[in-house]
């Protein structure tokens, strides 16, 4: 079936101009299929895997059987260095009214634990970076098919015309398989996420007039007059008509991202609460994504993707922090550091704002980690069984879906795939997963390719 | 992969329902109120995959037929159908154990069925009543023979200037519609100059073409299009969205396919060449086994063997633990490019399944799997025999001479043994890791001289020499015992020509015949004239290291703990096991180790991980690996030699059997280190001789090399004996004029077979084997070549009885000339795309274009000279009123231009394009950040095209992709055309667009038009492509003067001018045609 927009879209002509602005103002408000719970998703990627057997899934018998082989069989493993069963470094205690046990890697997250939904069973089917972060992003272990994000603008469109409805902030590192990871696939380009850089002098590409507003204003001006002329000249398409409207939404848009990184406003206990002030930079800098992420959604945004920052310690990795194949205690505490107080401090913010009912926290890595060693103090990658957790409306908190087997190798119980999230998120969007297609070279295609259940259990009543 | 098959059937199901047409209101109500609640309540139990009771709801046959109760409906009897009373609860309550169905949807289906429970005709009721796949092809429009029709009868002949013309005139005459006028000849000249060449016509081409009034001035224009080198750059690019052209495989790492540019250097030269479409199929899908490839005399190339470069354009996951999957993405990903390019069928949807929709089985797949998967992923050289092989014989004659000499000189040769040697070689690279072998002298023959050199003659000798002797014959006999006793199952021995002819060979470098024992490479440069005396083997640079050289064994399943090769090499050669044909492989779960020593060693590959997979040997010299190093040599020298393959489970490999020493123990004892030192002697000239004589022993041999190796034999090139000498710097000479061989990623000839199929798509669960043909519906035959099928493959695409080829080809020209396909859905010509509009016209294009040698610059000419491409783009108002998708055609359609052509207009009008054809890509400028922070080129692209552009996967060119250049993933004949305020920012404000207004302005003001109305209207033409009206004129002058300075100053001021001519790129009518 073809969208409406995308009749438009490739309709050469014949629809009167009237017609097509009556029909694209109609079509700025895609509607969701059923009330939505929620209205934004903040995705908190932690790039790399985070060890669940180290954060959120405790396995006592990682330190009872320390050293020993795996008593079930090991799957091949990417660097083929399998050593013993390997105690997790840290201690676990329970946490919040729900009693939830939290590692001591993550101490503000522990102390929002009622708040958070957490998933024990998470399952991937890529045991590499770049195909474990499409997969969890597009669902498809490849280039080519739309992220999340841009699904979810495709469904429900931006509630804010002057601002991209899906961010990146992209102060972390690229992960592995590139930014193509945030592309819109074969849908259409709008939807596409836009990279904003929250350090950079231009924090969206080509966002910055490069001369005065004035003069930019005067030009403006005279191409709209030549557009014009040349319009009544030709009678054009509508497709022109669009063209030049999207000039006045770039003039405002070259408004709406400074004003949206314009930080002055923020009051100082904003900012602690972020870990802005942290004397670690990278706590601080993935603070400030944290809190645009806020104002992202406060501004309407749809889907807000957040990036870890490369760890200092380690220069040569290229976009996967968390992959910690030795040196595991060194490396995820530098990581938990970067992110559990700016992302604690979010969930606060967002709680004190009003804005934590309408918006979805998604905390997940591309995979987890194994439970017995790599080499002598690292672990490999785990796609069998891990953790992610979810926060925000429509989901419960304080509340403890699937299990991993006792040595969180497998998840044995209620096990959760890419397509259960996404189906889940799409429908706490009050979207139908099964609804949302997209035709493409003679496929209806979905976020959930043929699979996916909407986790009923994870929902609030 | 698709364990929830319920769900997945309903949404194959769910497919046909947008598309079905519905017909009349019953239909339309089925569609829309019954069919899904089949689909979603009832198909899982009752359908395809499972069928409870017998009973089926999926075609209106099943359902009359019934399951064991009877028949499921009485059309026009809801009451006394089973089916109503089965979801009334009245008998079975179904849905069995759920909950009823909402009342509504049995409403809906009591009504369907009082009103006749009709079916629409689709391809679901097909498959529910079986048909053959020939059968259902011939019912399909698109599979059937392409028939030239005859042409239509119109009233208004006259505007008929071709039969295309014809066609769409019966057509508009039948809707009642007009023609447009024709456009004017400024919109004409943009129109087709940039749909041949995507750039903008010069001032001066307007100027020529509006004054021409002969009556072919058109025709000359487009003459001139065709014969310009930009054709061929433009319509590549078109060719590069087909076949997803990349210069790296994406995923982690984002590896570069090395040389994939002259691929599409191939693509410019073979477009302006006009080389028939047919044979272009040919060489995409078997270039390499033409029996006449299309050679390029001036570049000495053979250009058929490029064709096969998109075959590499994959993705490869990075170091994947499962290499069978990774095998299987790639070539589901080449299945879906060849069909989708080629044919306009989605073949690849039928990995899982049959296909639900199109005469395409599962077995098809697999057949073209095993068609595909029978060749390897490698390198292959495009240079021409003649060119490769240059000084080929000279050089051959020259060695043996070079030998001659060499033993004459070697005859006479007294080493002097006291010599201090060098010390022991450090042990060989990595990562097969042998344990260094004890039972090996680290100084060779010469082990026993250094023993025994200082024992007193006599007794002391005698009894040292016999405790020696005993000591090396122990540790010979060990070495054999563990060989025998270690469980080497000795599979390939090189040296034998029967094994060697087993393998696949590709490259000049490589014998006919395995060498003989005594071989050696005459050194290129520095002062050693050979590197030593090789043993039996196979060497890729007997003549020159510059010559290129794979050497791969039959596929064979892994079953052994470890794989032992022996074999040396240098300048990063490598061997590998290449597992599952995974290209990218390179140590860890990966076997491979380079080669980093020019001395025969045993190297072990460790292969435990991947016991049961599918494999093959191969040894590449460096620029014919599949993956280069950053490193790698830049002389185009590297080199391999291989002896022997050994499969065993210990994790060590055979020990050397060979030993130089046990020469010296022939005949009687010496007895002094005088007699020990005669015996060295004897022994060496023993060995020079029968080198001389070609009939070295394996000792022998060793015992030479290592007496060369080691500097104990004249092997100075500055101290050489004249007639050396001469032979040597004439040897040299001739040997730096050999060229390196040009490669470029290809398909290599590898062991055939049928690959089994995989059980509802999932690799793990293979099932019965599938001989490799084409397409049951095209009439597909097995192949019993005992080669890949690819040549087979080839000529059914390449046939003109296929009934796809031509119709999709001359689809997609009209596709980019009209801004729509006939069949819109350009790379679907199955039952899910899109019906021709115009099916007639579609058949009468594609057997002239067979007609006419497949040549598709006639065909471009025969559509440009119509008059429908000549029209205006003015709607008549019926024309907007009746057809407002301008299917007819009533009018031109407007497109906005192709990304490239944007970026390329910016530099053809600010005049900075550099014309120049061909070469590596250029980097691209990223302002943001990329995957692994790749180079970063220059802002203008080197003021190149755009199609010359570096294509990483990973980081895409920004400004390309924000006017939808595609990403290469798969099969792209349409893109998109986004209207975006990205793209407004963009042309405000990206410096390559405000660079290159600036260039444009230092032009104009330094071409020191004569006053700023000159230069405006000069600007219009450049930019626009047509005069500039006289609104426009004084609206420009009042915009450039606003700030109310002199004519004079304004004329000189470049800043100004900059900020007109950033205005003129931001006007729309430079983005679209029209």
């Amino acid at each position: 079936m073809l969208s409406r927009r995308e009749l438009l879209r490739r309709a050469s002509t014949g629809f009167g101009l009237t017609a097509f602005s009556a029909l694209a103002a109609e079509e700025a408000a895609p509607r969701p299929h059923f009330p939505p719970k929620i209205k934004s998703v903040i995705f908190c990627f932690m790039s790399g895997g985070v060890s669940h057997v180290d954060s959120f899934d405790p396995k006592p018998r990682l330190a009872r059987d320390a050293g020993k082989p795996m008593p079930m069989p090991v799957k091949p493993t990417m660097f083929n260095d399998v050593k013993g069963i390997m105690p997790s470094p840290w201690s676990f205690q329970n946490h919040g009214q729900c009693g939830m046990p939290v590692s001591e890697l993550f101490p503000h997250m522990a102390a929002r634990a009622d708040d958070l939904c957490l998933i024990r069973s998470m399952t991937s089917t890529a045991n590499e970076h770049a195909q474990g972060n499409f997969f969890l992003h597009t669902g498809q272990p490849f280039l080519g098919f739309p992220n999340a994000g841009a699904w979810i603008n495709y469904g429900l469109g931006s509630e804010n015309r002057n601002l991209p409805g899906f961010v990146v902030l992209a102060s972390g590192g690229v992960p592995l398989g590139g930014i193509g990871m945030y592309g819109s696939g074969f849908l259409p380009a709008e939807h596409q996420a836009s990279l904003l850089y929250p350090e950079a002098a231009e924090p969206l590409n080509n966002i910055k007039p490069k001369e005065a507003d004035r003069e930019q204003q005067r030009r403006l001006a005279f191409i709209r007059s030549m557009d014009q002329q040349f319009t009544a000249r030709t009678a054009a398409d509508a497709q022109v008509e669009t063209a030049i409207r999207n000039y006045e939404t770039a003039y405002r848009m070259q408004t709406a991202v400074p004003e949206l990184m314009e930080l002055g406003g923020e009051s100082e206990a904003t900012r602690k609460l972020y870990g802005m002030d942290s004397p670690n930079a990278n706590t601080a800098a993935y603070g400030k994504q944290c809190l645009l992420a806020r104002r992202l959604v406060e501004r309407g945004v749809r889907f807000v993707e957040l990036t870890c920052l490369m760890r200092p310690a380690d220069p040569g990795q290229s976009g996967n922090p968390w992959d910690q194949h030795s040196v595991l205690k060194e490396g995820h505490t530098e990581m938990a550091l970067q992110v559990d107080q700016p992302i604690a401090g979010l969930i606060t913010d967002l709680k004190a704002r009003g804005l934590f009912e309408q918006t979805l926290i998604i905390w997940a890595g591309e995979f987890g980690r194994t439970p017995f060693a790599q080499g002598s103090n690292g672990r490999d990658h785990n796609p069998f069984g891990f953790s992610i957790w979810l926060a925000g409306g429509g989901v419960k908190g304080g509340y403890i879906h699937g299990q991993t087997d006792e040595f969180g190798y497998y998840a044995v119980e209620n096990a959760m795939t890419v397509y259960d999230l996404w189906a889940t998120v799409l429908h706490l969007l009050g979207m139908d997963h099964e609804r949302l297609t997209y035709r493409f070279s003679g496929r209806d295609y979905r976020l959930s390719d043929v699979h996916g259940r909407v986790i009923r259990d994870l929902l609030r009543a | 992969m698709f364990a929830r098959a319920p769900l997945f059937l309903l949404l194959l199901l769910v497919l046909p329902i947008r598309f079905a047409a519905a017909q009349t209101p019953e239909l339309e109500h089925f569609e829309k109120s019954v069919r899904p609640v089949f689909v979603r309540s009832c198909q899982g139990c009752h359908g395809a995959k499972l069928e409870h009771a017998g009973l089926r709801l999926d075609s209106r046959a099943a359902l009359l037929k019934g399951g064991v109760s009877g028949p499921a409906v009485t059309p026009g009897d809801p009451q006394n159908s089973l089916l109503v009373q089965a979801i009334r609860h009245q008998r079975s309550k179904m849905p069995l154990g759920g909950a009823p169905l909402p009342a509504e949807q049995i409403q809906a289906i009591e009504q369907w069925v009082k009103s006749g429970a009709p079916w629409p005709q689709d391809a679901n009721a097909a498959a529910a009543t079986p048909k053959s796949i020939r059968e259902r092809a011939r019912e399909y429009w698109a599979l059937q023979p392409v028939v030239k029709p005859s042409l239509p009868p119109v009233v208004r002949r006259d505007w008929a200037r071709t039969p295309v013309d014809t066609f769409i005139l019966a057509a508009l005459e039948k809707a009642k519609l007009t023609p447009a006028v024709p456009a004017d000849r400024a919109t004409l000249l943009r129109r087709v100059t940039f749909d041949l060449t995507g750039l903008p016509p010069k001032p001066e081409e307007l100027l020529a073409f509006e004054q021409d009034a002969s009556p072919n001035a058109f025709g000359k224009v487009v003459d001139r299009l065709l014969r310009s080198p930009r054709y061929g750059e433009h319509w590549a690019r078109h060719w590069m969205d087909l076949v997803r052209y990349a210069e790296s495989h994406g995923s982690q790492g984002d590896f570069d396919l090395p040389y994939a540019w002259r691929y599409r250097d191939y693509l410019i030269r073979a477009l302006n060449r006009d080389v028939p479409y047919d044979q272009l199929i040919r060489e995409h899908l078997a270039g390499d086994l033409l029996a006449t490839p299309r050679r390029n005399e001036e570049e000495h190339l053979n250009e058929s063997v490029l064709g096969t470069a998109h075959l590499r354009m994959v993705e490869y996951g990075y170091v994947p633990v499962d290499a069978l999957d990774d095998q299987f993405k790639v070539v589901d990903n080449q299945i879906d490019v060849i069909s989708k390019a080629f044919q306009g069928l989605t073949v690849s949807c039928a990995r899982c399944h049959d296909h639900k929709f199109d005469p395409i089985t599962q077995k098809d797949f697999y057949a073209l799997y095993g068609v595909l998967a029978s060749s390897r992923h490698g390198q292959v050289v495009i240079d021409t025999p003649e060119h490769l092989n240059r000084h080929r014989d000279e050089l051959t004659g020259l060695r043996t001479s070079v030998r001659g000499e060499l033993a004459r000189l070697w005859r006479t040769a007294k080493p002097d043994l006291s010599a201090e040697l060098p010390p022991p070689a450090p042990p060989p690279a990595a990562p097969g890791k042998p344990p260094a072998d004890p039972l090996k002298p680290d100084y060779g023959p010469l082990q026993l001289w250094r023993e025994l050199k200082k024992t007193a003659a006599g007794e002391p000798f005698r009894a040292a020499w016999q405790q020696a002797v005993e000591k090396l014959q122990t540790d010979l006999a060990a070495r054999r015992e563990f060989n025998t006793k270690g469980g080497f199952r000795r599979i390939w021995n090189l040296t034998q020509p029967a094994h060697y002819a087993a393998w696949f060979r590709s490259g000049n470098g490589l014998p006919a015949q395995p060498a003989a024992a005594g071989e050696f490479a005459i050194v290129a440069e520095g002062d050693r004239v050979v590197n030593g005396i090789y043993p039996a083997g196979v060497y890729s640079h007997l003549l020159s290291a510059k010559h290129s050289g794979v050497l791969q064994s039959p596929r064979f399943r892994i079953d052994s703990d470890s794989i032992s090769i022996r074999a040396l090499g240098g300048n990063l050669a490598w061997a590998r096991v290449v597992v599952e044909n995974y290209a990218l492989g390179n140590g860890g779960i990966f076997p491979a180790v380079t080669l980093g020593d020019d001395t025969m060693r045993w190297l072990r590959f460790d292969t435990k991980y991947r016991r049961g997979a599918h494999a093959y040997i191969e040894f590449a010299v460096y620029e014919d690996r599949a993956r280069l190093a950053g490193n790698g040599p830049t002389d185009g020298r590297s080199h391999f030699g291989a002896a022997e393959v050994v499969f065993h489970d210990g994790a060590a490999p055979p020990k050397e059997e060979t030993s130089a020493v046990s020469l010296l123990l022939e005949g009687p004892a010496p007895e002094s280190a005088a007699q020990l030192s005669e015996r060295y002697l004897a022994v060496l000239r023993r060995c020079v001789e029968a080198w001389d004589a070609g009939r070295l022993s394996a000792e022998e041999t060793a015992f030479l090399d290592f007496f060369v190796r080691n500097g104990l034999l004249p092997n100075s090139v500055k101290q050489a004996p004249a007639a050396l000498s001469t032979l040597l710097s004439r040897y040299r000479k001739l040997e730096s004029e050999v060229p390196t061989p040009r490669r470029v990623p290809g398909a290599l000839a590898g062991t055939a077979f049928d690959q089994p199929l995989f059980v509802r798509g999932n690799h793990m669960q293979p099932g019965p084997p599938v001989p490799r043909r084409y397409l049951e519906a095209l009439g597909g035959p097995e192949c019993d070549s005992p080669r890949s099928g690819r040549k087979e493959l080839a000529e059914a695409i390449a046939s003109p009885a296929n009934p796809l080829t031509a119709r999709v080809m001359v689809n997609r020209i009209w596709h980019h000339l009209f801004g729509r396909g006939i069949v819109r859905t350009v790379d679907n010509f199955g039952r899910n795309g899109e019906k021709p509009s115009h099916p007639e016209l579609l058949d009468y294009l594609a057997a002239r274009f067979v007609e006419e040698g497949w040549s598709v610059k006639a065909m471009i000419r025969l559509l440009v000279s119509s008059s429908v491409y000549q029209l205006s783009s003015q709607a008549s108002p019926a024309a907007a009123r009746t057809d407002s998708g301008n299917v007819l055609l009533q009018h031109a359609r407007w497109r906005r231009l192709p990304a490239e052509s944007i970026r390329d207009s910016l530099l053809a009008v600010s005049g900075d394009l550099d014309p120049a054809l061909y070469g590596p890509g250029i980097d691209v400028y990223y302002t943001g950040k990329t995957e692994g922070g790749g180079k970063v080129g220059p802002l203008d692209g080197a003021r190149r095209r755009s199609v010359y552009q570096r294509i990483k996967r990973n980081a895409q060119n920004p400004f390309l992709e924000v006017f939808d250049a595609p990403k290469p993933t798969s099969t792209r004949g349409q893109r998109d055309s986004t209207n975006v305020p990205a793209q407004s920012l963009t042309m405000l404000n990206d410096p390559y667009v405000i660079e290159q207004a600036s260039r444009w302005a230092g032009r104009i003001v330094a071409d020191g038009g004569t006053s700023a109305r000159d230069r405006v209207e000069r600007m219009f033409r450049r930019a626009l492509g047509r005069p500039a009206t006289a609104a426009e004129v004084s609206a420009s002058l009042a915009y450039l003067t606003a700030s109310g300075r002199s004519e004079g100053e304004l004329l000189a001021d470049g800043g100004v001018w900059q900020d007109f001519a950033h205005s003129l790129f931001n006007l729309k009518e430079f983005l679209y045609l029209r």
